[in-house]
């Protein structure tokens, strides 16, 4: 893998990461209501 | 406070990038009342580090290029990022809003979006971006696009 590839990669990686941990939380959230709406 | 629509805008944005590189993507700020809502939209090509990556930087780069000379900065802030890398549109929060510091992103419902912008007097740059074609997720709410009616 070239560097540039690499960085390409870690960036990627680290997006994915700060964000996507941020939305995921927030869909389980939304998900554990509808569950609890449900009961 | 301006009771007239502002809007501040910079097609190419740059902003510091992890590698030395600068990133870049496109400001836009609306502003009316009290009010200004900055909407950061990156066109799948950063160039470098990504708006995600760099919020903090491009916040900090926001608020001392644009919202301090026009006199925005003691306005209530509205940080979205509207996103081609991601698909996806978010509002971006800062436990410490004056050094942008701790990000976190949540996901913002295409109603909740709209409504802000006709608030500020956006609207029609909405619209003009959406022919563009960006955001593709039905299921959360976002218009389908160009992008996604060819998908």
């Amino acid at each position: 893998m070239t560097w540039e590839e690499w960085k390409k990669k870690a960036e990627a990686v680290l997006r994915i990461t700060r964000k996507g941990l941020a939305l995921l939380s927030q869909l389980s959230q939304k998900e554990e209501e509808k569950e609890d709406g449900g009961k | 406070m301006m009771k007239e629509r502002v809007h501040i805008w910079e097609q190419r944005f740059l902003y510091p990038g992890f590698t030395g590189r600068p990133g870049h993507c496109q400001v836009n700020i609306f502003a009316k009342g009290e009010l200004a809502v900055v909407v950061l939209r990156d066109q799948d090509n950063h160039g470098s580090t990504s708006v995600t990556n760099a919020i903090e930087a491009v916040a900090a780069e926001v608020k001392r290029r644009l919202l301090i000379p026009h006199g925005l900065d003691q306005y209530r802030l509205i940080w979205v990022h509207w996103s081609r890398v991601d698909r996806v549109l978010t509002r971006v929060e800062f436990a410490d809003p004056e050094r942008f510091q701790n990000p976190s992103w949540r996901f913002l419902p295409w109603e909740e979006f709209t409504s802000l912008l006709e608030e500020v007097g956006g609207i029609e740059e909405v619209r003009a971006w959406l022919e563009e074609g960006s955001l593709v997720l039905r299921e959360m709410g976002w218009q389908s696009t160009r992008d996604d009616s060819e998908a």
